[in-house]
């Protein structure tokens, strides 16, 4: 079942097109990996995603929906962020943090929010300030949040930033899990090796463009080198490209 | 509507007394500074300060300034430092509306700010009425106890001021991305307004009553125009 379908979003900001071109669509149970260097336009394409950012040209579509002004508040019930805590946020404590969470979301019933940082494995008192939080902890605190409404759309813009290898692996099982459950998840991110080993497709963003979105499993196959060795061949193609013109 | 309006009061729940009690002390203590200063200064020049009426306004103005730059604090944790660069990410992505949040917030600032501002100046204004009206320490021929409604609405033009002040400031600070903006603009404007409103207060309650208000209005567009400006509103990355 089809849950995002972006097509040929274009955006420039200050002139300088960001992104030029993306289009790819995404799916019930997928993890799919947006990957690309640092400024390529990738946490821009998210942000048309949760309507933060408007698009040029192009659209986008969530359950069948397409992301407008008015469609916005009921679309962004689907969908769980897991963005950097601002700084202004940190002397609050969790507890603080959570109530306001659950009362922005409109949330009647929710899940406990100890529950979920059980599940997290974020062992600590509901009392501590986010501030005197490691930034691993941020990081789990944030994705308890993402999921505390059970959103079928997961959004998460450099999840592995700041993780230890045990973070980062907890991450992974928690993600895969969830996708086992048919929750649709889009991790943006500049890291190749945490990825490697557990999404199910990879859509690569080079200069404001996506490639065409391949299933992690085929690119195995075909490359030896794994998703590095395939991200050296779009580049390099790229390059060569960019010398042509 | 009504529950947002609740949980935001909620979080201003702990500015609630301090409020109270600096509107309370810097009204009573300015009241009694003046009317002293109009006592033992016998000259000239201090004859307004024989009035009680010029007490007051003197008194609100003072109070209003010290409340103007706590209200500046506390709108900027409240509000401002949610709606500047990537912070505004957080609330954009609720599902909630964008604008409605924004105005849910301004109304339960407005709706606790004013309660106890106006509180804490009417207690002050009757205590020092009532302690006038028996052992005056003013040097007039007139009772105190007649100036009761000319205090209250002194203290109401007070209060709209103040918080148009508070707003206007903080709507600059979400438009300039900054909350040290803010604090300079309630700065300036109650360094600009400060000798005009004194002069109004002095002069005609009434007709500063009715100032007021047309400011509370001219503020409340451009509540409305910083709402418009949020619900369109894009989160580019620097």
């Amino acid at each position: 079942m089809k849950r995002i379908q972006i097509s040929n979003i274009q955006k420039t900001v200050n002139n300088q097109p960001i992104i030029k071109s993306a289009s790819f669509e995404l799916f019930e149970g997928e993890i799919c990996a947006l990957i690309g260097p640092n400024g390529v336009g990738k946490t821009t394409l998210l942000k048309c995603l949760l309507g933060l950012v408007r698009p040029d040209q192009g659209s986008i579509t969530i359950h069948d929906q397409l992301l407008s002004k008015s469609s916005r508040p009921k679309l962004l019930k689907e969908i769980g962020v897991v963005f950097p805590i601002p700084e202004s946020l940190y002397s609050k404590t969790i507890s603080e943090l959570f109530s306001e969470h659950f009362h922005y979301l409109q949330i009647e019933k929710n899940e406990s929010y100890h529950t979920l940082l059980q599940k997290l494995e974020l062992d600590v008192a509901t009392a501590t300030k986010i501030g005197d939080l490691s930034l691993g902890m941020k990081q789990r605190l944030q994705l308890a949040m993402a999921l505390s409404h059970h959103p079928s759309i997961l959004i998460l813009d450099e999840p592995f930033n700041g993780l230890d290898v045990d973070g980062i692996n907890l991450i992974k099982k928690i993600l895969t899990d969830l996708s086992k459950k048919g929750k649709c998840i889009l991790i943006a991110s500049h890291s190749l090796s945490e990825l490697e080993d557990f999404v199910s497709s990879v859509v690569f963003m080079l200069n404001g463009e996506t490639h065409e979105k391949k299933s992690l499993h085929d690119i195995m196959k075909k490359y030896q080198g794994g998703l590095r060795e395939y991200y050296q061949m779009l580049k390099g193609a790229e390059c060569k490209i960019e010398k042509e013109f | 509507m009504k529950k947002n309006f609740e949980f935001e009061r909620l979080q201003l729940k702990k500015h609630r007394w301090i409020l109270l009690i600096s509107a309370f002390l810097s009204q009573l203590s300015s009241l009694y500074f003046f009317t002293i200063i109009g006592r033992v200064d016998s000259t000239e020049a201090n004859g307004v300060l024989k009035n009680y009426i010029t007490l007051s306004g003197l008194a609100s103005t003072i109070s209003m300034c010290i409340l103007v730059v706590y209200g500046t604090v506390i709108i900027n944790r409240f509000l401002v430092t949610n709606y500047i660069s990537e912070n505004k990410t957080r609330l954009y992505v609720y599902p909630i509306g964008r604008s409605r949040l924004f105005y849910t917030k301004i109304a339960s600032f407005c709706g606790v700010f004013s309660l106890f501002q106006f509180l804490g100046i009417a207690v002050s204004n009757a205590i020092y009425l009532v302690i006038e009206t028996f052992t005056p320490i003013l040097l007039t021929s007139e009772s105190a106890s007649k100036y009761f409604i000319p205090f209250m609405i002194t203290a109401l033009a007070s209060v709209m001021l103040t918080i148009s002040i508070i707003i206007l400031s903080s709507l600059v600070g979400i438009y300039f991305n900054s909350t040290v903006t803010t604090i300079v603009t309630g700065i300036i404007f109650v360094v600009i307004f400060g000798n005009i409103l004194a002069m109004a207060f002095a002069s005609n309650v009434v007709i500063t009553l009715g100032a007021s208000i047309l400011v509370a209005l001219v503020t409340s567009i451009f509540i409305k125009i910083t709402g418009m400006r949020i619900e369109n509103d894009e989160v580019i990355s620097k």
